[in-house]
């Protein structure tokens, strides 16, 4: 750790030239993949996380099933290439059991698993490139895959982290800021009735600070949930969709 | 002008139903849907929900004892007990085989009982988005019935998401009509675009105040099987099977 580096200028600009209450550029595309029932795909900054939803289907092993509700199941998974070594590998790690389980959790609050008894809802999250806040995008593109799997949602969900760096409290952490700042607070919001579903801290903040952080992390999870409003919608009144021969017509012969 | 609703998002105090979700405060939509003028839900994405009475298509996925599992393309099996197949006059499936059947029952954790089967043959399988279904047979019918006029083909829907069009008219342009309703669900005139579509593929006018209605859909023919009635001791699979096991149990 001997060359930190500088986080923020005389002009309160970070690493990258943004404002301490900036987000990344956001993009998001809807049903990006034709055999999962809901996709979706995230460039968040540098991050590029491809979420694919199937289900509800049959619930295999059939010990894991309930009558009583659908079983959300999440798996969390770093491509071998998305970033250099020392910010996570690809596999199965504890990093990536942890995200599995944390963002598996958060959508077991959202979605109405009751209305599909005995069933399993898969979630597929696959960061193809990883440049810090990788679960807060994943967070928010699962969402955007779930409903465009057309699975009954209460609420949607919107991720953003907020941390401190060089003492100050800043939104949208970067791998770089993660890595050297002081404190890392990834947040998962639903949208609607401003509940929290999810709040990790790495580091630690004062109570001012967390008020703090959470005033800007509203403020972006507005911003982010009308890109994902914005990329459901683009499926119903883009030009291209409305050009209805495809070539890749699921049919077959009896 | 009706509008997309996406999950999370309010949609008026009285619109309570499976399609939405509700707190102290509101009521609001849980899957992208579309809002008519009079408030009506429609969705526009989602899994098929079995209902009792629903017509359905499936492939004959196992032979059992008492019966066959049917695979309907959706997260549930479907048993259909032998007892139903009387009307067959005593035919048997195989695996593989495609049906159209009835839904007779489905209990809380949806296990689906069919019965009233009718085999399919000669045509080939569409999958669509079952919420999509209502929107391709139209208001009594006229829209798959506009289809099978224009195209010469016998189309049966299943409410599960699997439509048969048989092969003996111009298919390929039923399947494109098909998938053109499916895309543009959400749109209105529908069946003015979907007419200009199949005119201009097959040549032919369409008479669109002509086009038949009617408020039963289209049912293949129960067709007499050529299979002969097995006679006692001669019965087989598990016909017989189902002998030896009332010998063994009911003796007395």
């Amino acid at each position: 750790m001997e060359n930190i580096p500088k986080l923020l200028d005389e002009q309160g600009r970070r690493i990258d030239g943004r404002a301490v209450d900036e987000l990344r550029p956001i993009s998001i595309k809807a049903g990006v993949l034709n055999n999962a029932d809901g996709s979706a795909f995230i460039r968040w900054g540098n991050n590029k996380i491809l979420v694919a939803v199937y289900g509800p289907r049959e619930c295999i092993p059939k010990h894991e099933s309930s009558p009583y509700r659908a079983q959300l199941r999440c798996r969390y998974n770093m491509a071998p290439f998305c970033s250099l070594a020392e910010h996570g590998k690809s596999g199965p790690s504890r990093r990536s059991m942890e995200l599995s389980k944390i963002i598996g959790e958060t959508f077991e609050k959202v979605v109405i698993t009751e209305n599909f008894p005995k069933t399993a809802i898969d979630i597929f999250i696959d960061v193809l490139q990883s440049d810090g806040g990788t679960r807060c995008a994943a967070v928010t593109a699962t969402t955007v895959a779930l409903a465009d799997a057309g699975i009954p949602l209460k609420d949607m969900v919107a991720a953003v982290a907020v941390g401190k760096i060089e003492n100050k409290v800043v939104l949208d952490l970067s791998k770089d800021e993660d890595n050297f700042g002081q404190s890392d607070n990834p947040i998962a919001i639903g949208v609607r009735d401003e509940q929290i579903f999810l709040y990790q801290m790495d580091g630690l903040l004062t109570k001012e600070e967390i008020k703090e952080g959470l005033r800007m992390a509203f403020a972006a999870i507005k911003k982010i949930h009308s890109l994902q409003l914005k990329a459901l919608e683009e499926n119903y009144t883009s030009q291209e969709h409305q050009k209805f021969i495809s070539l890749n017509m699921p049919t077959f012969k009896i | 002008m009706p509008k997309i609703v996406m999950p999370g998002q309010e949609v008026g105090q009285e619109q309570k139903n499976a399609l939405t979700y509700s707190d102290e405060k509101g009521v609001y939509a849980t899957v992208i849907s579309l809002q008519t003028e009079d408030g009506k839900i429609i969705p526009l994405e989602g899994p098929y929900q079995p209902a009792i009475d629903d017509y359905v298509i499936g492939k004959i996925s196992e032979v059992k004892f008492g019966g066959y599992d049917v695979d309907l393309n959706s997260p549930y099996k479907a048993f259909l007990p032998v007892d139903k197949l009387n009307n067959l006059n005593n035919k048997t499936f195989s695996l593989g085989e495609v049906i159209i059947a009835k839904i007779v029952n489905v209990n809380e954790v949806r296990d689906i009982e069919l019965g009233d089967p009718r085999p399919l043959e000669g045509g080939i399988l569409v999958k669509v988005s079952p919420v999509k279904i209502p929107r391709i047979i139209g208001k009594k019918n006229s829209m798959v019935n506009m289809i099978s006029f224009a195209t010469n083909c016998k189309i049966y829907i299943g409410k599960n998401g699997l439509i048969f069009v048989s092969s003996s008219g111009d298919y390929l342009a039923a399947i494109k009509a098909i998938k053109m309703i499916e895309k543009q669900a959400h749109f209105s005139g529908l069946t003015q675009k979907v007419a200009e579509f199949l005119e201009k593929e097959t040549n032919k006018k369409i008479p669109l105040d002509q086009i038949q209605q009617s408020s039963t859909p289209a049912l293949p023919a129960k067709k007499e099987s050529q299979n002969q009635k097995f006679e006692h001791g001669q019965k087989r699979g598990f016909q017989k099977g189902f002998n030896n096991f009332k010998k063994r149990h009911f003796r007395r």
